[in-house]
């Protein structure tokens, strides 16, 4: 290839409007792979490989925590200060709606995978494992919903956690207090 | 316990891979057939871990993942079978939750580790993207075949355009023929209806003063007489010889023989006249006059300068190339002198006439001594005209 020279009647090349960065590359090569996940693999099952992947990243982030904080286990404050504080740092926005003893109503109105998540809702299996598995380590027991997401078309998430068992709707998804957990209790 | 054993063997069954019912500490509570079968089906096993071909740790902690989740989540395992270590994608969630000392019991489904659906996915898209190429490559292939029959198609216009700039210019060519032809016919008639008249009578007058006059003066005005009446019929002949309409109506050959029939009426010479080959019904018209007029010539040549000849043969033969016409006498022959002019032009009009109707129609005259005796004149005419040569100065 020719070198490309920048000279006086050409623009800079580095100046010019081209829509590509590190978050596009990502995006775009997230968005690809969950459209291949969900198209190939079905819907169910995309959300199992998702899962799998957010499960041990989800025990991984809590190990962190525990550690940092010196800490065998979380208490309910502690839980919701980390759940919003790894949203902050994974460039979501995560803010707690209300919160009572039986549950916990969290809203999100930036999804730290940025527009890939849109129409791939496998992706918020992310979000459902991540806060499941801290939670149910935390307190013994959750149930995720995801009432309303980006990724179908919501403005905002809006993401509830059931601290006890109640009715399940079919979409909700139930964690428990992993063994190892239970066992350092 | 027992209860939940039960009831999960039978829902086991229900899976077809190889599925088992385990505790998080690696216990096997249950497995079904296809389980049974794969994973060392001639021992009894009672742990995970005894049949785990290593990586026993990640194995752990997949279960103890799976203890939390209520849904599958996806791992890699590896187990010992019948046929040794083999590897497997299981699908592990909790069936029943820790209960107080209670492990967690978990639902295990093995499946090959590659998942079929990813590699016909796979499969699809190298498919598609070989299609692709075809088209491509089909549709490249189709625009260099429309190029070419555009080509082709230009070519044609193109040499259909010439041809009818051809003919065209045949056309034009003919025209000028035309043209040159009329003009020449009027200047013929001008000199025949004006010069001629004025001439003749010129000739009468001379004539009446010859027979009137005596001694020195009329056999001077007798020259003067024949000298006029020569210069008249060489104009005659000028008229005449524009305007070969004979050929026209009788076509060549009967043309050259009807006149070579009349210039030996008089029966002082025998006449052989030839045709060979087939004569064309579309000789070009400036061919067939130039013929013509050298045949014209050579005969009035022959009667003026063949002195002592008794016969006059003629050949007019045709062939697919060219016309050649040899009129041949055996009369005295030509001077030496006249021989040497033959070749370079002679002080007569004649010769030179003749040679430049030939040179005009691309053809060739020869005039030579006849073998034995006499003269013989050659004119080749060709059907297809070289490139024009000069007129010989
Ligand atoms: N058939 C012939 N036999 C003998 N001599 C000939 C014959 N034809 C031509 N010649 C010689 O060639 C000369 C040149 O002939 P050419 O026709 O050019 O002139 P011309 O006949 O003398 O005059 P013009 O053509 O003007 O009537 C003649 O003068 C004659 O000497
Ligand atoms: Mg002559």
């Amino acid at each position: 290839m020719p070198p490309i020279i920048a000279n006086a009647t050409s623009p800079s090349i580095d100046s010019l409007a081209v829509d590509f960065d590190h978050h596009r590359l990502f995006e775009t090569l997230v968005a690809g792979m969950a459209d291949l996940l969900e198209t190939t693999a079905g819907a169910e099952d995309a959300c199992a490989y998702v899962s799998s992947i957010a499960a041990r990243l989800g025990s991984d982030i809590e190990k962190q925590y525990k550690t940092a904080l010196g800490v065998q286990n979380l208490n309910r404050d502690q839980l919701l200060a980390v759940l919003i504080d790894l949203n902050r740092r994974a460039d979501g926005a995560f803010f707690i709606i209300e919160e009572d003893e039986d549950h916990i109503v969290l809203g999100n109105c930036k999804c730290p995978l940025g527009q890939a998540v849109i129409n791939h809702p496998s992706l918020c299996m992310l979000t459902s494992n991540i806060f499941g598995v801290m939670t149910a380590n935390a307190v013994g027991y959750a149930a995720v919903d995801l009432e309303q997401t980006i990724a179908r078309g919501a403005a905002a998430c809006r993401v509830v956690l059931h601290l006890k068992r109640t009715e399940l709707h079919p979409d909700t998804r139930e964690y428990f207090r992993d063994d190892a957990s239970a066992a350092s209790n | 316990m027992m209860h939940l054993q039960l009831r999960t063997e039978l829902d086991l069954e229900t899976y077809l891979e190889p599925s088992l019912v385990a505790c998080c500490d690696g216990s096997i509570h249950a497995r079904n057939r296809a389980a049974h079968l794969a994973l060392s089906p001639q021992t009894s096993i009672s742990s995970l871990f005894d049949i785990c071909s290593g990586r026993a740790e990640a194995l752990r902690t997949y279960l103890i993942r799976c203890s939390g989740s209520r849904q599958p989540l996806i791992e890699k395992v590896s187990f010992n079978g019948e046929g040794g270590a083999f590897d497997y994608r299981c699908f592990g969630n909790a069936l029943v939750p820790r209960r107080k000392s209670r492990p967690a019991s978990l639902l295990l489904r093995l499946l090959p580790v590659r998942d079929a659906r990813f590699a016909a996915r796979a499969e699809c898209m190298k498919r598609l993207r070989t299609e692709r190429h075809w088209r491509l490559a089909m549709e490249q292939s189709a625009e260099l075949r429309s190029d070419r029959l555009r080509l082709v198609e230009q070519y044609c216009f193109v040499a259909e355009a010439l041809r009818v700039a051809e003919a065209q210019n045949r056309r034009l060519q003919d025209e000028i023929k035309h043209i040159r032809t009329d003009e020449r016919e009027r200047i013929a008639q001008d000199l025949h209806d004006h010069a001629g008249q004025e001439m003749a009578l010129v000739l009468v007058e001379l004539r009446r003063m010859r027979d009137a006059a005596h001694g020195p003066a009329r056999a001077r005005l007798n020259d003067l007489a024949v000298h006029v009446s020569e210069v008249g019929r060489k104009i005659h002949h000028a008229v005449v010889g524009g305007r070969p309409r004979i050929v026209e109506e009788l076509g060549l050959s009967r043309a050259i023989e009807i006149t070579a029939v009349w210039f030996t009426t008089d029966g002082r010479l025998d006449l052989s006249f030839k045709k060979k080959g087939v004569e064309s019904d579309a000789l070009p018209a400036a061919l067939e006059s130039a013929l013509y007029r050298v045949a014209q010539e050579a005969l009035t040549n022959a009667l003026r300068h063949a002195l002592g000849a008794q016969k006059i043969d003629i050949v007019l033969e045709f062939n697919c190339q060219s016309v050649s016409l040899t009129i041949a006498d055996d009369g005295v022959g030509l001077s030496t002198e006249a021989q040497q002019q033959g070749e370079l032009g002679s002080s007569g009009i004649g010769l030179r006439g003749m040679q430049q109707r030939m040179n005009g129609i691309g053809g060739t005259l020869q005039i030579g001594p006849r073998f034995g005796k006499g003269t013989i004149v050659t004119a080749v005419a060709p059907l297809r005209p070289e490139p024009q040569q000069s007129a010989p100065p």
